[in-house]
């Protein structure tokens, strides 16, 4: 390969990992906004809009951008200035590198060559992750030094203590995966969970290491700051180390937050979730037997496009899909019915469209490795979008834990139990010999 | 005080179960608002407008006589109950035998009401009432809120701010300040009627001998 | 390539260092030692040792750094607490005996000689975490015990510590 081509899909690479949590930050404070609305019996966000368009409250995101951006900037005049500026690069930094290690497909085969489609590929890819997610505490800690102020000071003691010892069971409970997997590389690891246990069940994390996986996630909202373990900024009740921050730094600090949900949610995945892989469907049957992807796919596209088109047919004439969009959604307008049957209508074109030229110019095995690295990643995304939305489900849930519960809950009751489950998955390993 | 913590069982104390539950109900209250929107007890105000109740007290309006005059006879009833002292009125003459006065000048001020009904309830000719249904009032100055006598006769909505001309420009800084100006003179109503009557001629002629 | 990763860790490490030593501010000295510490990481990096690599950065820069930096946090020490007098004896001594050890290593250093290639292909798993661990766990697992044995003496020294207060 030459080095031009070797260079822009390391960039490439790069930019997917880097544009990923960036790109899912406005959709999940989409989510939190309107999930949390429904779940309160609230209507939430519906009122921005951009000509007539409303997309359900997603223009919010949009002109809370705005907002921050022209707020006033302030730096307290008592603030140690070069912390307080860097805390919030800092904690973005840090948050959106621990992403790079978390492969979003099984490595490329394309002519002969192989691209790993992970930003990072590191054979002690895990333990990057658990590195850089350590270093977040520094973000929180120049915030809390920088302000010079007391309220944030604790704050800012109160989270990193917090992140401290949650950091603990976290790395514990991921020690049971390795032991199952016997590998380190998280590539490798979602490779083995696509394995069936007793012949049809898929060897995810969640199947072999039930504990592990409860461990791991009450951890993970821990390591995000995400309630019921969001004492560090309690909204309501207890003062957050950000509190002297204005503007886009305040912003940086929200942004970092969903980041931090991307992560946990990718790493969920990832370890107990199958990462990229498509239940029952290995790289080696969507690739291997050439027949079965080439037809299956454009047969999927086809039966698609189709299925949108009817649904507009049957819907047609706008009227009566502009009352359906109206029953279902008050705030939808007739421009937006009108946009939706456009942008229906180009899917069901374009699907029916690229399915039709599968079908008649069968993929070789190159684009068979594309078609099936596309539907990973597709897959990959669909499970960290829903886990996103999960941690946004739990957070309008579950109350809020005291710091005493949080500090009891976290050294004396997940710790022993992740060590338990250590001890006991060995044993369980030497028993069945493997 | 010491409240004894409740009893918890097994499945209780592990967390797991109960917050699989709690998870349950809420998406339940999700998924039912999702697709059951018109359903949700949310008014879209802009779009659906609530009736307010029949006595609500709303926005204040002047009844009229059949033959069109303002039943109001400048009494000065409601402006001696308004608590907040937002009624002005200056009466004059009326022209008709059977009354004594009528009011030249009706102003209330919608910013300083309260919204008490007391000036309803003051008033012995029925000439006042709060049963317009308006509660959006909306302006962009002070002046707007300072409704007179037409618009509480016959106006409707926000019928005061039409035909009112552009704002004018705030003088910057350092620019000398605009003569100050009157909702009337800038409504092109005129000039503003003087708010304190004129000294009867009688003073003058007393001002006059006294030197 | 390795040439220019080496030397700019190389310039970043020592600047760090030089910095951890001369700051006044605790926190200064300790994100110091941080930025030292991921400079290190990236030397065994470039040293095709990515499990050296990765455990740099979990131990030193993310673990004991972040303690340090809590610890400051807590006691809240400002400049105040921990300016002593500039030269005394003690620290005279101290920087005496720390250059004449750098010393002795820089001249054992250049009596060495730098190996102009290196010694051999290295072995396809070098420096992973396969090799590492077969390492430490057959040929070094005596001091590897011991090492255990040593912090748990010190966690045990904590807690004793830590009960008397009460």
């Amino acid at each position: 390969m030459e080095p031009w081509v070797e260079w822009t899909i390391m960039g490439g690479r790069a930019a997917v990992a880097w544009v990923i949590p960036l790109m899912l930050i406005p959709l999940l404070v989409w989510m939190e906004r309107k999930a949390s609305a429904y779940i309160q019996d609230r209507t939430g966000p519906n009122r921005a809009a951009i000509l007539g368009l409303r997309f359900g409250g997603i223009i919010h995101a949009l002109a809370d951008v705005v907002k921050l951006i022209f707020k006033e900037d302030i730096t307290p005049a008592r603030a140690r200035p070069f912390w307080y500026n860097l805390a919030p690069i800092v904690a973005m930094t840090f948050a959106l590198l621990t992403f790079a290690a978390l492969p979003f497909a099984d490595v490329l085969r394309v002519g002969g060559h192989e691209i790993p489609l992970q930003a990072l590929r590191l054979n002690p890819g895990l333990l990057w992750m658990l590195a850089i997610g350590s270093f977040g505490v520094f973000g929180i800690v120049f915030a809390g030094w920088g302000s010079n102020s007391s309220y944030p000071l604790l704050g800012g003691i109160r989270g990193s203590a917090q992140m401290i010892s949650y950091e603990l069971s976290l790395g514990l409970s991921v020690v049971g995966i390795l032991m199952i997997f016997s590998t380190i590389d998280l590539n490798e690891i979602v490779r083995a969970q696509g394995k069936l246990l007793f012949g049809f069940l898929p060897m995810w994390g969640v199947v072999v290491q039930p504990v592990a996986a409860v461990i791991f996630m009450a951890a993970a909202l821990a390591e995000a700051n995400r309630n019921p373990f969001d004492l560090m900024e309690a909204d309501s009740e207890i003062v957050a180390f950000h509190l002297e921050y204005s503007s886009l730094r305040f912003a940086l600090f929200m942004m970092t937050e969903y980041v931090h949900i991307t992560v946990a949610s990718g790493l969920t995945v990832t370890l107990f979730f199958g990462g990229w892989q498509i239940p029952w469907l290995t790289t080696e049957r969507l690739t291997g037997s050439a027949g079965d992807l080439a037809l299956a796919v454009p047969a999927l596209l086809v039966v698609l496009g189709l299925l949108v088109l009817l649904s507009l047919v049957l819907l047609a004439p706008t009227r009566r899909w502009h009352r359906t969009l109206q029953r279902l959604y008050v705030d939808a307008r007739r421009h937006e019915a009108k946009f939706w049957t456009v942008v229906l209508l180009l899917q069901a074109i374009g699907a029916l469209a690229l399915g039709a030229y599968l079908f008649l110019n069968p993929p070789g095995a190159d684009g068979l490795a594309a078609i099936t690295a596309a539907l990973q990643f597709v897959s990959f995304m669909v499970k960290v979008t829903f886990f996103g939305f999960a941690f946004i489900w739990v957070r309008w849930t579950l109350p809020r834990f005291r710091y005493d519960q949080l500090m009891a809950l976290g050294w004396k009751g997940m710790l022993p139990l992740a060590l338990a489950n250590v001890v006991v998955t060995g044993f369980v390993l030497l028993l069945v010999g493997k | 005080m010491k409240v004894p913590s409740p009893k918890l069982t097994f499945w209780e104390r592990i967390y797991v179960v109960e917050i699989i539950r709690g998870l349950g109900v809420t998406m339940g209250h999700l998924l039912k608002n999702l697709f059951r929107q018109s359903e949700m007890p949310t008014v879209q105000f802009p779009e659906e407008i609530k009736p307010v109740a029949t006595r609500h007290r709303s926005r204040h309006r002047l009844t009229v006589r059949e033959d069109g005059t303002p039943k109001c006879v400048a009494c000065m009833c409601c402006p001696t109950a308004c608590p907040a002292s937002c009624i002005h009125i200056i009466a004059q003459e009326a022209d008709a035998p059977w009354k004594e006065k009528k009011p030249r000048v009706f102003e209330i001020d919608l910013l300083r009401c309260v919204f008490c009904g007391f000036c309803v309830e003051a008033c012995p000719e029925d000439a006042i009432r709060m049963d317009t249904g308006e509660v959006t009032i909306v302006g962009t100055r002070r002046e707007d809120f300072i409704v007179g006598l037409d618009f509480l006769l016959h106006g409707e909505g926000n019928a005061w701010r039409e035909g009112r001309p552009e704002e004018k420009p705030q003088p910057g800084p350092g620019e000398p300040l605009l003569p100050p100006s009157t909702p009337e003179e800038e409504s092109g109503r005129g000039p503003r009627q003087v708010l304190r009557p004129k000294l009867p001629s009688a003073w003058e002629t007393v001002r006059e001998v006294k030197p | 390539m390795n040439a220019i990763l080496f030397w700019s860790c190389a310039v970043v490490a020592v600047t760090a260092a030089l910095f951890v030593i001369s700051r006044r501010s605790p926190l200064a000295s300790a994100v110091a030692l941080a930025v030292n510490m991921v400079a290190l990481a990236a030397l065994f990096a470039g040293l095709s040792a990515p499990f050296l690599f990765i455990i740099q950065l979990l131990v030193y820069a993310g673990a004991v750094v972040v303690f340090i930096v809590f610890v400051i946090m807590l006691l809240n020490l400002g400049e105040e607490e921990t300016r002593g007098a500039l030269v005394s004896r003690g620290k005279l001594l101290a920087s005496a005996l720390a250059c004449c050890l750098g010393l002795a290593l820089l001249l054992r250093a250049v009596a060495a000689g730098t190996p102009r290639e290196a010694a051999g292909a290295l072995p396809a798993d070098f420096g992973g975490i396969e090799s590492i661990g077969q390492e430490i766990f057959t040929r070094w697992l005596l001091p590897f015990e011991v090492t255990g044995l040593i912090l748990l003496v010190g966690i045990v020294g904590a807690v004793v510590l830590a009960k008397r207060g009460e």
